[in-house]
């Protein structure tokens, strides 16, 4: 897939865990993973919404499109 | 999400037709080995149609004068057919209609199954449907070739002199039964649209 996704270094660089980013955000950590590992099809705009306020960041700081 | 019972009674239903149709298999087994021992004192009837030889009747009428018969209808019987008939047809039966039933079977169950689980769109429910098509299609045609097979080889077998005998054919066994191919091409429509459900069901589970 060509979008890329960088929640692994946000949540580094704000030192946090998946497990409470998915507590915060009220989604099940199954479902953060895919977004994690880049598995997922489709994010929905309340999910990148919460997952942006959590983290404090722009939706350009998770997604990034990679050529081919 | 909150399954509906409907599956879990349909698995059960499924479980006794199982049953049932091995109990058949079972008996039909039984029957041809009993007749087998018996010296098969099973007589085989097959209808005819013939024409009389005119030499060997006469026709007349009053009324209309002289008559012939073109066509008379009756029963040819065979005492003794041997065991080789009953084996041929009990074995036809079993492989021609029990073991795709049973394999039809077992598929329903394993879909049933899945939905009564909770998660009916998966691949291999794909894979399941698609089999049922296929296997009702092959019954269809296969049932239909050994219907026309038989009827020929009873034609072939049947002869008498000083009649000419051809077989009367029933109707139901010529006619060319297209029920079960159609319902096979139903099916294999519905794997089609099922195959559109699991990738809707991916779609949605790798929606975060």
């Amino acid at each position: 897939m060509s979008i890329e996704v960088s929640l692994d270094r946000v949540l580094l660089e704000r030192k946090m865990t998946l497990t409470e980013l998915a507590e915060r955000v009220g989604i099940t950590l199954a479902n953060l993973s895919i977004l994690k590992t880049g598995k997922a099809r489709a994010v929905r705009f309340s999910t990148l919404e919460a997952i942006c306020r959590e983290l404090d960041c722009q939706p350009g700081d998770l997604l990034r499109y990679r050529e081919g | 999400m909150q399954t509906s019972r409907l599956p879990r009674v349909l698995m059960r239903l499924t479980d006794l037709t199982i049953v049932l149709l091995v109990l058949a298999a079972v008996l039909s087994v039984v029957v041809v080995v009993v007749s087998g021992s018996n010296g098969s004192d099973a007589r085989l009837k097959v209808p005819v149609e013939f024409t009389p030889d005119r030499s060997t009747y006469e026709l007349t009428s009053r009324a209309w004068g002289e008559g012939v018969i073109e066509s008379a209808q009756g029963s040819a019987v065979f005492e003794n057919p041997g065991p080789g008939l009953f084996v041929g047809s009990a074995a036809a039966g079993i492989v021609i209609f029990i073991v795709p039933a049973f394999v039809v079977l077992l598929l329903l169950r394993r879909i049933f199954g899945t939905m009564a689980g909770g998660t009916p769109f998966v691949r291999e429910n794909i894979l399941r449907i698609r089999w049922i098509g296929w296997l009702m299609i092959i019954f269809g045609v296969l049932s239909q070739v050994v219907r026309w097979g038989l009827v020929l080889f009873v034609h072939g077998n049947v002869a008498a002199t000083g009649l000419d005998v051809s077989l009367q054919i029933d109707q139901s066994l010529v006619q060319p039964d297209m029920t079960m191919v159609f319902m096979g091409l139903v099916v294999l429509a519905l794997a089609e649209v099922f195959r559109h459900g699991v990738q809707l069901q991916t779609d949605s589970d790798l929606t975060v």
